[in-house]
């Protein structure tokens, strides 16, 4: 019933309203599957003169079982234009299961269609559509014939090969250049021979075209006959043997180290680079670096700025190729340029060429630059490539007006050991609006000390700023001693709870019993992360105490996240013991405990979880169900282990 | 070697690889510079990057189809000059006189023959540059 | 000091992620998530990524955190005037056409979609005050919206460094901004132009309260979505468009296979997207010099990912009280490594 309604509706003045009904046949498609009538409808709504309806339509065609919807489109391709395209796209997309009606197509008259049907058959796959492209390679029309090459050569078919390589003798020039083209694309060796023949015409065309079905199909063996080529070739012949030249010689650059060569492709890869084909350039680019000349510098940057836009290869080919061959005092000299990213990616090169006698040059742009990106890329090229030269810039840009550089500054005065920044770091601390900035300084501060006197550390805990006193207790470095240890503890009453919950996490790096008393005093803290982090501490100290303080925090915690990982521990004790505890806690929930405790279960191997965990898969949400399967699994491998043992 | 046309672009638009491959390497081979598109959608998207002499698009197309995008071009102003070329398999007249209103100026039948091309492409662009030298016209 | 991400988890957050946003996340970007998300690890004190994974499935504010996370992955750079070939097509094209045809009504209706921490929409308000004085006495409303309440706080408190606004024209900083220690603070005349939302464009129930748009922006952010988590957003501003509404979509993007829904209209190195189905429009031949001259770097296109750093917001805004936790970069690991997810020119790393 609402089937027809939706039919009529169809064909309303209002394109939403038309637009709604084809919602209402996709719903009903969807629910009761698509009878004729509805992908009729839908078909006949291809058409439509409203865009949007034609997309909906296209889309809801989609879900609709392949071979019908195909039954019902195909009489589209004999319509005009615009529904022909929509047409296509649908058909396209169907999958192999279309095949059957469209192979039926496939005898019809008009070459027009045949060709349309050789097209979908290169989307649809599978061996019908194989076979019927095959047919179509003998086809009276060449447009179906050369459609037809094009499409086996998507296939991927081996069977193709033999049918392709006859191809090449066909009287039409275009089918023959698909042919070449699909073998090339097929990148079976056995084309080789054949088409290594057709290089030696007259033809640059057909040169071109054979070469770059050479080059896909790797055939290495034919690059003397190319390098021969390419003194007398015009610039798109050069270009495309340049591409394939270059995929064929892969990193080996004996070939480009021959004398009478090096001059001609430096002209010429360096004139390559200016056109707007990506493979040529970055063939240009790939044969530039491994030509190894620095007079390339000055081009690959100039190709750098213009093209900003380009593929993610492109451009790590061309940054490649200036690693390599960059001449450093042309780069330091770009690197003063107003354009930031031209001087960015200079300064990231000399980085990589660790280029020392530059840092006196990088080090004034740190504090001259008024570009931030140029001062910190600057800055973290000194910081990489040494210490010489470099204090009196990073010292400056510890009071950077941008956090990110005081952020860096400080990373490399505590990697470097530049001494002299103690005193502006102990400074900056106080008013360093930035908790990540922050925390880098006091870093610093604290290696930069030496022997890590404990005054420091005094000092640094009981600073005003929660951040300062976090991030001292973070950086401090093993091993902790005892008087550090018992510091610590001092402060787990800390007014803030990321201090304390620092604090724990450090603590529970060490054993020893003082600690455990300070975890356990700490187990009843204010703030459920501190309260986690203490119980997973207390895994290293399986006890009767701490079992007993996981097992209250596991019932009686109000932070489900608390209960969960006190949960996790107790079954890291692997106390079989544990087993009725845990089982009781599975009926209560919520599924994220849940969950935890079928985990635990699994882990623990106790056989008296089967049963309840059988239960609690019967009624509870979809997430915790697979969890409970993996432990059932693990539980029915443990126990017939030890049927077997026993 | 061919004549060069330096500055002379040509977009190329047409939904299979190889077909704007070849028509690439044809032009090319006559001298010309070349970008494609897959469609008439891309092909719109496109059309500001270059300054183009003539626009060679395909009329069957997913997406957006050739008529359609030639009326698209043809109702701009910064590119109706720009002459179309058009690609076809055998036309029913339907479609050449739809073309036509379009603004397409000249058909050519696939499979294409390299001389057909460039005599056309030729044609059409010697009528611009001349248009440009002679003031006034 | 940075945790791992298994293989088996990267594939259930992934899941995840996609299923709540149309985000995807091909293998290749595994160490970008593992990177990006540290920062979340830290802000919810997970131990580990599959502990952060049963958060964002059971814990009660894991709507909220999932909105931190796609804006933790999704960060864009961006400042005051980019792309100015679009803003120019904005002003010299867009505008006034939509002027011409709201004459009767006097309403417009812009929406910025995808706003980070603000520029965009209060950019367009700029021009719009600055250089349509006469739609003073216009209902003009441009809505901002994004995913996260965080960036979204950043952008209502409209504070700026001088990376953001480097390619304000002075007399417009001076007008329109409040100065002090290198901070931009936006005035009040601009902001009652401008109204900030949370909205997820993958959500097509919340985007039907968006209705008779007259221009989108979106920009830099189809580039997160796989075709179909396009295709589906692109039919939704098909949805919230006026009959004679515009899309404007990033400088390099491309709508090509993903509908055909709009069609494209080249306008001087850029594009406009009409609905389809409308009449072909008219457009002016050549661009008219621009009434405002901003200061422009030569050689420099649209704006330089600041590398590593992977929170879209101005670095320089105010802190935040202490007890929120800093959305700002934490450690070095998420430093030198991390590429970016967007097609820019991605020069520094």
């Amino acid at each position: 019933m609402a089937n027809d309604v939706a039919t009529m509706l169809l064909q309303d003045p209002d394109p939403a309203v038309r637009r709604t009904a084809i919602e209402e046949l996709k719903q009903e498609a969807q629910l009761v599957g698509a009878s004729d009538t509805i992908i009729a409808a839908l078909a006949f709504a291809l058409s439509d003169p409203h865009v949007a309806v034609q997309d909906a339509a296209a889309r809801s065609l989609m879900d609709c079982d392949p071979e019908r919807v195909a039954v019902h489109v195909l009489p589209l391709l004999h319509a005009a234009v615009q529904p022909r395209s929509v047409a296509m796209e649908v058909l396209q997309q169907l999958g192999p299961q279309a095949v059957g009606p469209i192979l039926d197509s496939a005898t019809q008259s008009d070459p027009h269609i045949r060709k349309f049907i050789a097209d979908i058959f290169g989307h649809i796959g599978g061996p019908q559509a194989l076979n019927g492209l095959l047919v179509f390679l003998d086809d009276v029309c060449p447009n179906v014939r050369s459609a037809a090459a094009e499409s086996l050569g998507h296939l991927g078919d081996p069977r193709t090969i033999e049918p392709l390589i006859a191809l090449l003798h066909d009287e039409e020039e275009w089918v023959v250049f698909s042919a070449i083209n699909a073998l090339g694309t097929l990148k079976d060796t056995r084309a080789t021979a054949s088409l290594h023949d057709l290089l030696a015409t007259d033809d640059p065309i057909l040169q071109g075209v054979v070469v770059e079905a050479l080059g896909k199909i790797g055939a290495k063996e034919v690059l003397p006959d190319l390098l021969d080529l390419l003194p007398t070739a015009d610039r798109p012949l050069r270009h495309l043997l340049f591409v394939t030249i270059l995929e064929l010689v892969g990193d080996e650059c004996e070939l480009f180290h021959r004398e009478e060569m090096q001059a001609f492709l430096f002209t010429e890869l360096v004139a390559a680079l200016k056109t707007r084909e990506p493979d040529v350039q970055g063939a240009a680019l790939r044969g530039l670096r491994l030509l190894g000349n620095t007079r390339a510098t000055g081009a690959l940057l100039q190709f750098l700025s213009t093209h900003q836009y380009a593929e993610d290869s492109i451009h790590a080919a061309a940054m490649d190729a200036l690693l390599k061959i960059g001449d450093d005092s042309q780069l330091l000299e770009m690197a003063r340029s107003s354009d930031e990213s031209m001087a960015i990616v200079c300064i990231q090169t000399l980085s990589a060429r660790c280029a020392i006698h530059t840092i006196p040059g990088l080090g004034k742009l740190v504090v001259q630059s008024e570009n931030r990106e140029v001062r910190r890329a600057a800055l973290i090229a000194l910081g990489q490539m040494g210490t010489e030269g470099i204090e009196s810039s990073v010292l400056a840009a510890l009071q950077d007006q941008s956090g990110y550089i005081r952020s860096e500054a400080a990373r490399i005065v505590d990697e470097r050991g530049i001494q002299e920044g103690q005193p502006i770091l102990w400074e900056r601390i106080n008013h360093e609006p930035y908790p990540d900035v922050v925390s880098h300084q006091v870093r610093a501060i604290v290696n930069l000390s030496g022997a890590y006197p404990l005054k420091i550390l005094e000092q640094l805990l009981g600073h005003v700023r929660p951040e300062i006193r976090e991030a001292v207790v973070a950086h401090w470095p093993i091993p902790l001693d005892q008087s550090i240890v018992e510091l610590f503890g001092c402060h787990l009453c800390d007014p803030d709870w990321r201090v304390r919950l620092k604090i724990v996490e450090r603590l529970s790096d060490v054993q020893s019993d003082p600690v455990l008393e300070m975890l356990i005093a700490a187990s009843s803290d204010l703030h459920p992360h501190v309260r986690q982090s203490v119980l997973q501490a207390l895994g290293h100290y399986p006890s009767i105490v701490s079992a007993s303080i996981l097992r209250k925090a596991a019932t009686e915690d109000p932070d489900v996240w608390v209960r969960s990982r006190a949960v996790e521990q107790l079954a890291e004790y692997h106390d079989h013991s544990m087993a009725p505890f845990l089982i009781g806690l599975l009926e209560q929930g919520p599924p994220l405990l849940q969950l935890t405790v079928a985990r635990a279960l699994g882990i623990l191997g106790d056989p008296q979880a089967i049963e309840p965990l059988r239960r609690l898969r019967a009624v509870t949400a979809p997430e915790v169900q697979q969890e409970v399967m993996h432990a059932l699994t693990k539980l029915h491998a443990s126990s017939s282990n030890e049927r077997e043992a026993g | 070697m061919p004549e060069t046309h330096p500055g002379m672009v040509i977009l190329v638009v047409d939904d299979c690889r190889m077909t704007r491959h070849l028509l690439s390497m044809y032009l090319r081979g006559a001298g010309y510079d070349v970008i494609v598109a897959e469609n008439g959608l891309e092909a719109l998207e496109k059309l500001g990057e270059e300054s183009f002499a003539v626009v060679i698009t395909d009329l069957n197309m997913p997406q957006m189809d050739g008529i359609e995008f030639t009326r698209s071009l043809k109702a701009n102003p910064s590119f109706q000059e720009i002459p179309v070329i058009m690609l076809t398999t055998q036309c029913e007249d339907r479609e050449r006189k739809s073309g036509l209103d379009a603004g397409v100026s000249t058909f050519l039948t696939k499979p294409i023959t390299r001389d057909a091309l460039i005599q056309e492409v030729h044609r059409l662009t010697s009528s611009l540059s001349e248009a440009v030298t002679t003031p006034g016209v | 000091m940075s945790t791992a991400m298994s293989l088996e988890t990267f594939h259930r957050l992934r899941e995840l992620i996609y299923g709540k946003s149309g985000l995807e996340f091909p293998e290749s970007k595994k160490y970008l998530l593992e990177s990006r998300l540290q920062a979340r690890l830290a802000a919810t004190h997970c131990q580990n990524f599959e502990e952060y994974y049963n958060l964002l499935r059971f814990d009660p504010q894991r709507e909220k955190e999932a909105l931190e996370l796609f804006n933790c992955v999704t960060t864009n750079e961006t400042f005051f005037f980019r792309d100015m070939a679009q803003v120019d097509c904005f002003r010299q094209i867009i505008l006034p056409q939509i002027i011409k045809d709201r004459e009767r009504i006097r309403k417009i209706r812009i929406w910025s979609a995808g706003c980070s921490s603000g520029e965009e929409p209060f950019t367009l308000a700029m021009i719009v005050t600055e250089e349509f004085p006469s739609l003073a006495n216009w209902d003009v409303q441009i809505f901002a919206t994004d995913l996260s309440e965080q960036i979204l706080a950043v952008a209502r408190r409209g504070v700026y460094g001088p990376y953001s606004i480097r390619n304000v024209p002075p007399n417009l900083l001076q007008k329109y901004f409040v100065q002090s220690e290198g901070h931009y603070t936006m005035g009040p005349s601009l902001r009652t132009l401008v109204k900030f939302s949370s909205v997820n464009l993958f959500d097509s129930l919340r985007m039907r309260s968006f209705q008779d748009m007259d221009i989108i922006f979106c920009r830099n952010v189809l580039i997160y979505f796989d075709q179909d988590a396009r295709r589906k957003i692109v039919t939704n501003f098909y949805d919230a468009l006026q009959d004679t509404g515009v899309l404007i979509i990033g400088f390099s993007e491309s709508l090509s296979g993903v509908n055909r829904l709009f069609r494209p209209t080249p306008w001087n190195k850029t594009v406009m997207y009409h609905k389809a189905d409308q009449a072909v429009p008219l457009t002016h031949a050549s661009p008219i010099p621009a009434a405002i001259q901003s200061p422009s770097r030569p050689g420099m296109k649209s704006g330089v990912p600041v590398s590593g750093q992977g929170f879209g917001h101005s670095p320089l805004s105010s802190p935040l009280p202490t007890g929120v936790p800093s959305p700002q970069k934490l450690g070095t690991s998420l430093g030198n490594g991390s590429e970016e997810l967007k097609r820019e020119p991605r020069w520094s790393r």
